[in-house]
């Protein structure tokens, strides 16, 4: 009786041991770097110098709400328009997926061509669009042949348009992943059921809607709790087109200006900021995740 | 049907009615900006200034008639430096920045996802309701707080930086935890009847089975990393890669920049990332899927 309960518990630990050694790095390095990191930002948040001495409070919070004005007349509305233009890429991505999906002519040179964006370097992509809407860029050649005007407008360096035009940028570059997913969970659709929609005379809208988006409610609830998970932090390249000039500031770049080349003294509000908005983007996250479950009517296929 | 037109195209049909004709012009209309962008690169990289200063738009010409047609390039290898660093030492921190964090992301996950799918141990749901969790969570500025724990641990401006890629979880575990589920426990356990150890299960029976996609996902990796250019900024500032030297280049020489050679710099930056693109792009663009966050 005693030979077979050795060579159980042999076994046992022998998956243990081979478990324990796939997982120890990563459990260590989660450890390190995500869950003590999140612990000292919330924790610096209310962390006060005084003197030589420390205290924890509620300061930051105030100056949050209070003091530091742009952060709610500028810098939020800011990251709430690049919100807005994540929202429209997924919509709009959703409607070239299924014109890709329907074999459009040519359909798979342009799904190359709008993947193609994420393959280069944001630093590359930044500098040719700056050289495009430059005003001897050949966007503004066309809009002085065009408007007969003799002069053409600095874009970029005008509070009332250099946020469209980074917008605009967004657009241009940010269709290709989208697309990839949605265009993936499409591919996998079933023709038979497609066959099925057409000879019961489904038009493409009701095809579209009713037909594709509940079988690939998956894949697009995912990107849609992504992109609220994103809300506060929803941002394009500030650093590479305005360094936060002309009213173009956002959250993230915000919080990155308090860390790059700032002094350690700016972590305590930076961290009161993010701990602040991560606090009201919480709830958002979870209604929208409930709600896409609730809309979730478990399709298989 | 009307005046549509009916083009039967394999097992899918498609209807080119007006909405086709208008997606179809939009859809071009945004290829040829891509293009342009990228032709218009590649021509001034070629140019000699006086060329650059005559036209930004007409294609070089001199670099045919003169000795060196690739003169630009090797200016940009030569004089692109910041702060010492040239252009070979940037395609270097490049190289194992990129390379480096693709492998150790990917494969940490692969090894977290095999596990959690595939053996029954106490804390497993843990780690699967901690890596749904750490998707969904938003959190925001916590910035500060990992630049901080990572000059603690003195592993900024080191390629000891990279284990910060080891964490295993994520969407890359995500993607490996489906696919490992997917793979009939059959093949593990006639392996086990076999003689064979956890070890060997996993490296000749389970990885064969997800290599396509792990190769796919350290391509994706890979590129992500080669292009970012914040995170190196900030953690790597004494070690610039080519997407932090080249924007950083632009920014001081802003007003007394020899563009062509520039431009043939970053030509040399974008010219990896398009080259494994065009190897595998088939493989990117159907390999990649993700499902529900349910959990």
């Amino acid at each position: 009786m005693e030979k077979p309960k050795k060579r159980i518990n042999k076994n046992v630990v022998s998956k243990y041991v081979f478990v324990l050694s796939f997982l120890i790095v990563p459990i260590i390095c989660f450890c390190v770097f995500y869950l003590a990191v999140n612990i000292n930002s919330i924790l610096l948040a209310f962390k006060v110098p005084a003197g030589e001495k420390w205290y924890y409070n509620f300061q930051y919070f105030l100056d949050v709400s209070s003091t530091v004005l742009p952060i709610f007349s500028s810098y939020l509305p800011n990251t709430l328009k690049f919100f807005a233009v994540e929202c429209v890429l997924l919509l709009v991505s959703f409607v070239f997926s299924y014109f890709i999906y329907k074999k459009i002519p040519g359909y798979r040179f342009f799904r190359v061509m709008f993947f193609l964006p994420s393959v280069i370097c944001a630093t590359v992509l930044v500098m040719l669009y700056k050289k495009m809407i430059a005003v001897d860029g050949i966007v503004m050649v066309i809009y002085k042949m065009l408007t007969h005007a003799e002069a053409a407008p600095e874009l970029l360096a005008n509070s009332s348009t250099a946020m469209t035009v980074i917008m605009t940028y967004m657009l241009w570059v940010g269709f290709g992943p989208k697309i990839l997913l949605i265009g993936g969970a499409m591919a996998r659709l079933p023709e038979d059921v497609m066959e099925y929609g057409k000879l019961e005379g489904v038009g493409p809208i009701r095809e579209l809607f009713t037909i594709i988006l509940p079988m690939i409610w998956p894949t697009m609830s995912t990107m849609i709790i992504m992109i609220m998970t994103g809300i506060f932090t929803a941002t394009g390249p500030i650093l590479l087109f305005t360094e936060g000039a002309y009213n173009t500031t956002t959250l993230s770049y915000y919080i990155w200006t308090m860390v790059y080349g700032a002094s350690s003294g700016s972590y305590p509000l930076a961290s009161a900021v993010g701990l602040f908005f991560t606090c009201i983007g919480l709830p958002i996250v979870l209604i929208v995740r409930y709600i896409c479950n609730r809309v979730d009517k478990g399709v298989s296929y | 049907m009307g005046k549509e037109k009916r083009i039967r195209l394999k097992s899918r049909s498609f209807t080119f009615g007006a909405s086709s004709v208008v997606v179809f012009i939009v859809f071009a209309v945004y290829t040829a900006t891509v293009l342009y962008a990228l032709i218009w690169l590649l021509s001034n990289s070629f140019k000699t200034v006086p060329e650059w200063d005559v036209s930004k738009f007409s294609l070089p010409k001199d670099f045919l008639t003169s000795g060196s047609p690739f003169a630009n390039y090797v200016s940009a290898w030569k004089e692109l430096t910041i702060d010492g660093v040239g252009v070979p030492g940037m395609l270097i921190n490049s190289l194992w920045y990129s390379a480096g964090g693709a492998f150790i992301g990917v494969w940490f996950c692969c090894m977290t996802a095999y596990v959690v799918a595939k053996y029954r141990f106490v804390g497993r749901n843990l780690i699967f309701s901690v890596a749904i969790v750490q998707m969904v969570l938003p959190i925001v500025g916590n910035l500060p707080a990992m630049y901080k724990m990572l000059n603690d641990l003195g592993i900024t401006n080191s390629p000891l930086l990279l284990i910060t890629n080891a964490g295993g979880l994520g969407g890359n575990f995500l993607i490996f935890y489906a696919m490992f589920k997917g793979v009939s426990d059959h093949y593990m356990e006639a392996a086990r009847i076999d003689g064979a150890g956890h070890f060997a299960v996993f490296f000749h029976v389970m990885m064969p089975q997800v290599r396509p996609a792990m190769i796919t996902l350290f391509i994706i990796s890979f590129i992500g990393s080669w292009n970012d250019y914040m995170g190196p900024l900030l953690y790597l500032e004494d070690m610039p890669t080519l997407a932090t030297g080249l924007m950083v280049f632009e920014k001081n020489m802003i007003y007394d920049v020899n563009y062509p050679v520039f431009f043939a710099g970053v030509v040399i930056l974008v010219l990896l990332p398009l080259v494994l693109f065009a190897i595998f792009s088939d493989r990117m663009m159907t390999n990649v899927s993700i499902g529900g966050l349910k959990g």
